[in-house]
């Protein structure tokens, strides 16, 4: 499992970028963090839908109801013109990390000791 | 099969959360449609529509922390779209709610309320006005604005017998202290003068507080000239300071400035007005109205004998630098007087802070009574147990009626109040209460001042000084007080469980009721000890009033004769006053009973058969020859002073029992006594009579060994008078007529004994009063509490009685079973509050030499009084609801 700090970091680049792909719901999201980390992240109901009205009032989200032709009401959240800009800063932000461990753990095998 | 349904499930859950008002009904449809996704999903892999909500459930989070994640962003919503103050509003409306909920409540149980407000503004009064006087004590000299630089220098010396200190210290000690010790940055000598008269063109009055200083006196107190240049104004000998109060006393709107003023007292002196100050606060431990240069005592005495050991008066002052260190200072300062006087190998010095004088410093020639710290414990003490009883009565009769808002909170938790909600409401209607006690307390504090600065001799005002500490003491103890009395019934009160009180199943908690007959027994114990001090202190005085004090005080009145170094002419105004008719007899003496030593020091003697080297120290008093007759004092050998016996005048002298044991004499009569005087023998007397033991000096201090000396009086005579009991007012006018005759320039002051011996307890009589006051009110207190808790109480069983008494019992049963619950506890506190009494009233006694004992008797009247006083105010509860018809009371069964 990854650790508690790292799941609560990931979960705002997670739904900006899953709702870049496209408009979608609360349970949706889940399930696509779910199946993308392999079920290693798993995010509590509790905290997911508060941080997406947090964004919401943040403004890099809107949301709207969706009825199914098929299926019950749902409640649908897509990225809005300031969202996009924040995927972005966020995106710069992770890949500066990724990319600055990358270079420490690099081609060569230092994560072992020799 | 399996009795769950999902929906049921899933509106359950949806209905514990629609309460909250953080969930708003989209959040909750979007949260369930979420469910309804998971469950499904979990149903299709194969599991039980129980175990998969279950599972949904789980992944749900905890319960608190998914509320408290809502909660953070409902209020970031708020805060965004501008709708805080609607939120505001709607706690505004909920207080409103809770405000009218409190005033139903207190107007519903209006007995409960007014014995809640008005015992806890009793002793919220209790605390203020005693508050006031702490403050007052403690901000003693506090005005000097280096108060915590300035100290007093105080002269020990040791002798075989102890340590005597004094502030009368030698004078050149001012220039003697700032010339060797730089970290003194001014000093300053200050004496109290002579009593006598001022006279400016013919106004005179008799003044009391005439001081001299030296100019470095205003380097040294902060002392505010009005008129006047600090700097000259005590530059010439005859130069002189008054206070506006005196200055209007003199001149009235004229300028006193450059005005000359007359002082007599061995002689006439003329002074001129160089300046004119402020009077010092009342909070300053010396006052003088008149004061004038030092240079003028040098200039009476010569100013190289006033340098002299011999001429040791005046009290010294410094003013020491910021960064000096006093302690250090006081080290060095010791050996001090050694170097420089060759008299002084046994006398050291100390330096005293200025702020600690009035309350710590008690030597026997301060120059006003210092304070009491003891009192101001003692005080303190009993004000916060007064406060502390009121707010028992609070905290007992909010639990003992919770039952009636039990159901209250059964419906406010099914409304959604959470307990937090709860105790806020009930914290907030304590402080309500305590607010408006408060204000009360306000009230009758002030309407109690005048009384209570009779009691205490000063002269507070509620709202005089050091406003802002007084006004944060006032809140602070207000909050204090409703927290700590509302925050037992709140948190009581907000446990209950809904379910269960909504049902009807109220059980009074036992630890509850426990706790409740424990505050009872903690309001009487403390009572009882106060009520079984006044009546120890009662015990004693009396005691005092009756002990035979060795000699006839009534109708013995005494006069002070002018001072002076030339003899006076005593003889006459002895025989003037003889003369008169209602005048029995007239003695002088150096000394009166109550009225200090009777001469400065005592005299190291010897008596025949003790050893060579053995002194024993006997306090003498110069007197004619009639004195032991006229004070009546009974002879238990031997015989008076006597014209008949002309050596008596020389040879001869009268001792009292004391001395008689101090000297180990078996047959004093006829022995010989040697006087002495710093090592040197200055006579030899033979003992002709003794006396009976008198109280020369109060209660307080044991019998000291005396001898009379038959000699004419030089230094501050008293003249005493044994009058006629009969036409006493005729006699007392005729001495007031023939005095001026006597002594022109000295107003008459005539005193009655009993009046000077009355003085003497006049602080234990303060104390006395005061005690007795505090002890009613506390008293009084508990008995509010225990009245409001009987009616309570009889009003829980008013069912029962009816029963009873239709069952056949008579009212005296019912009223001692309604009863007996109530005096059991008070009971139980008098068994606690015995030993506490004993002790502290065993402590109490031993301030006094002569005392009584305790006994049982004390106790058993405290024990009665307490359960007679505890009886009367339950009585008339049980008493009421004994009598009530029974038909009544069960008709709605």
């Amino acid at each position: 499992m990854i650790s508690k700090a790292l799941v609560a970091a990931s979960l705002k680049p997670f739904i900006l970028s899953i709702l870049a792909d496209g408009e979608s719901y609360g349970y949706e999201i889940i399930q696509r963090v779910h199946d993308l980390t392999g079920g290693q992240v798993q995010w509590t109901t509790g905290t997911l839908y508060p941080l997406l009205h947090s964004l919401e009032n943040k403004n890099l989200l809107e949301s709207f109801w969706r009825e199914a032709d098929a299926g019950p009401r749902r409640k649908y959240y897509r990225l809005t013109a300031k969202g996009y800009k924040a995927l972005a800063t966020e995106k710069q932000q992770w890949l500066s990390i990724h990319e600055a461990l990358l270079k420490l753990w690099g081609p060569s095998p230092t994560l072992s000791p020799a | 099969m399996s009795s769950f349904h999902l929906d049921t499930a899933l509106a359950t859950w949806r209905r514990s959360l629609s309460t909250n008002r953080t969930f708003s009904n989209d959040d909750l449809d979007e949260l369930e449609q979420h469910l309804r996704d998971q469950i499904a999903e979990l149903v299709k892999d194969g599991q039980s529509e129980k175990a998969a909500f279950d599972q949904a459930m789980a992944t749900m989070g905890e319960y608190g922390a998914v509320e408290r994640e809502y909660e953070k962003v409902y209020w970031e919503k708020l805060r965004r779209r501008g709708l805080l103050q609607n939120e505001l509003s709607w706690k505004l409306l909920m207080f409103k709610n809770y405000l009218r909920t409190a005033l139903r409540n207190l107007d519903r149980q209006r007995i409960p309320t007014a014995i809640n407000i008005v015992g806890l503004a009793i002793g919220l009064a209790c605390c203020l006005l005693i508050t006031r006087y702490v403050l007052f004590e403690v901000s003693y000299d506090r005005f000097h604005t280096q108060a915590d630089q300035i100290y007093r220098v105080v002269v020990e010396e040791q002798s075989p017998e102890g340590t005597t200190e004094t502030l009368r210290g030698p004078n050149a000690l001012p220039d003697l202290l700032t010339s060797t010790y730089p970290d003194v940055a001014d000093a300053s000598r200050l004496v109290q003068l002579w009593d006598g008269i001022f006279d400016a063109g013919g106004t005179q009055y008799r003044e009391t507080t005439f001081f001299a200083a030296d100019p470095s006196l205003f380097a040294v107190f902060d002392l505010t000239l009005v008129q006047g240049d600090a700097q000259t104004a005590l530059a010439t000998p005859n130069s002189l300071i008054l206070t506006t109060v005196a200055a209007t006393r003199y001149f009235g709107d004229r300028d006193p400035m450059g005005e000359t003023l007359t002082f007599t007292y061995e002689g006439a002196y003329e002074f001129v007005v160089t300046g004119v100050m402020e009077p010092l606060p009342e909070n300053s431990h010396v006052h003088f109205d008149f004061l004038t240069s030092f240079a003028h005592v040098e200039e009476i005495f010569g100013h190289a004998e006033t340098q002299t050991w011999d001429y040791n008066f005046a009290t010294t002052y410094l003013a020491l630098r910021d960064d000096a260190n006093a302690a250090a200072l006081s080290a060095q300062l010791r050996d001090l007087l050694d170097q420089h006087f060759p008299e002084a190998s046994n006398a050291h010095l100390h330096l005293q802070p200025l702020p600690g004088i009035h309350l710590y410093s008690n030597l026997p020639d301060e120059f006003e009574t210092p304070g009491n710290l003891a009192y101001l414990y003692l005080f303190s003490g009993i004000g916060l147990l007064i406060l502390l009883i009121a707010c028992i009565n609070f905290m007992n009769l909010a639990t003992a009626r919770s039952v009636n808002r039990a159901k209250e909170v059964g419906v406010r938790k099914v409304l959604g109040a959470n307990r937090g909600d709860l105790v806020y409401q009930f914290l907030g209607e304590a402080l309500l209460l305590t607010g408006t006690a408060l204000v009360l307390a306000v009230g009758f504090a002030v309407l109690a001042m005048p009384a209570f600065n009779a009691l205490v001799g000063r002269n507070l005002s509620l709202f005089g000084s050091q406003q802002a500490l007084f006004a944060l003491a006032l809140v602070g103890v207000g909050l204090l007080v409703g927290v700590l009395a509302g925050s037992y019934p709140a948190f009581y009160l907000s446990a209950f469980q809904p379910n269960r009180v909504l049902k009807g199943v109220f059980g009074m908690g036992r630890r509850s009721l426990l706790l409740r007959k424990g505050l009872v027994v903690m309001q009487f114990t403390i009572s009882i000890v106060l009520l079984a001090g006044i009546l120890v202190m009662q015990k004693q005085f009396t005691f005092m009033q009756d002990k035979a004090l060795g000699y006839e005080a009534d109708e013995l009145v005494y006069l002070t004769t002018p001072q002076r170094r030339e003899p006076t002419n005593v003889p006459l105004y002895q025989s003037t006053l003889e003369a008169m008719p209602g005048v029995l007899q007239v003695t002088a003496s150096s000394g009166v009973p109550g009225s200090g030593q009777p001469f400065n020091g005592r005299f190291e003697t010897h008596a025949e058969g003790m050893a060579p080297d053995a002194r024993a120290e006997v306090i003498p008093v110069f007197a004619e020859g009639n004195f032991a007759e006229t004070m009546g004092f009974s002879f238990v050998a031997g015989r008076d002073f006597s014209l008949d016996f002309p050596s008596d005048s020389t040879q001869s002298l009268v001792v009292n029992e004391a001395a008689v044991r101090a000297w180990g004499l078996h047959d004093p009569v006829g022995k010989e006594v040697t006087l002495y005087r710093n090592g040197d023998a200055l006579a030899t007397l033979r003992i002709i009579g003794v006396v009976e033991d008198f109280h020369y000096a109060s209660l307080h201090a044991p019998i000291q060994p005396m001898m009379f000396l038959y000699r004419r009086v030089h230094t501050r005579p008293y003249l005493i008078a044994r009058l006629s009991a009969e036409r006493l007012a005729e006699t007392l006018a005729g001495l007031g007529e023939a005095w001026p005759t006597l002594a022109p320039e000295w107003p008459l002051e005539l005193t009655f004994l009993n009046d000077t011996l009355d003085d003497m307890y006049v602080r234990d009589q303060q104390l006395a009063r005061l005690m007795n006051l505090f002890t009613g009110l506390a008293l009084i207190i508990a008995c509010l509490g225990l009245f409001g808790l009987a009616s309570f109480t009889a009003e829980q069983r008013t069912k029962e009685v009816g029963v009873r008494k239709v069952l056949g019992a008579s009212v005296p049963n019912v009223a001692m079973l309604l009863s007996t619950d109530f005096l059991k506890l008070v009971g139980m506190a008098f068994v606690l509050a015995i030993p506490l009494a004993y002790f502290a009233m065993t402590r109490w006694l031993e301030s006094f030499a002569y005392r009584v004992e305790i006994g049982p008797g004390v106790f058993v009247l405290t024990g009665v009084l307490a359960l007679l006083v505890a009886l009367l105010t339950v009585g008339y509860q049980s008493i009421k609801a004994a009598l009530a018809n029974p038909v009544k009371s069960l008709r709605y069964e």
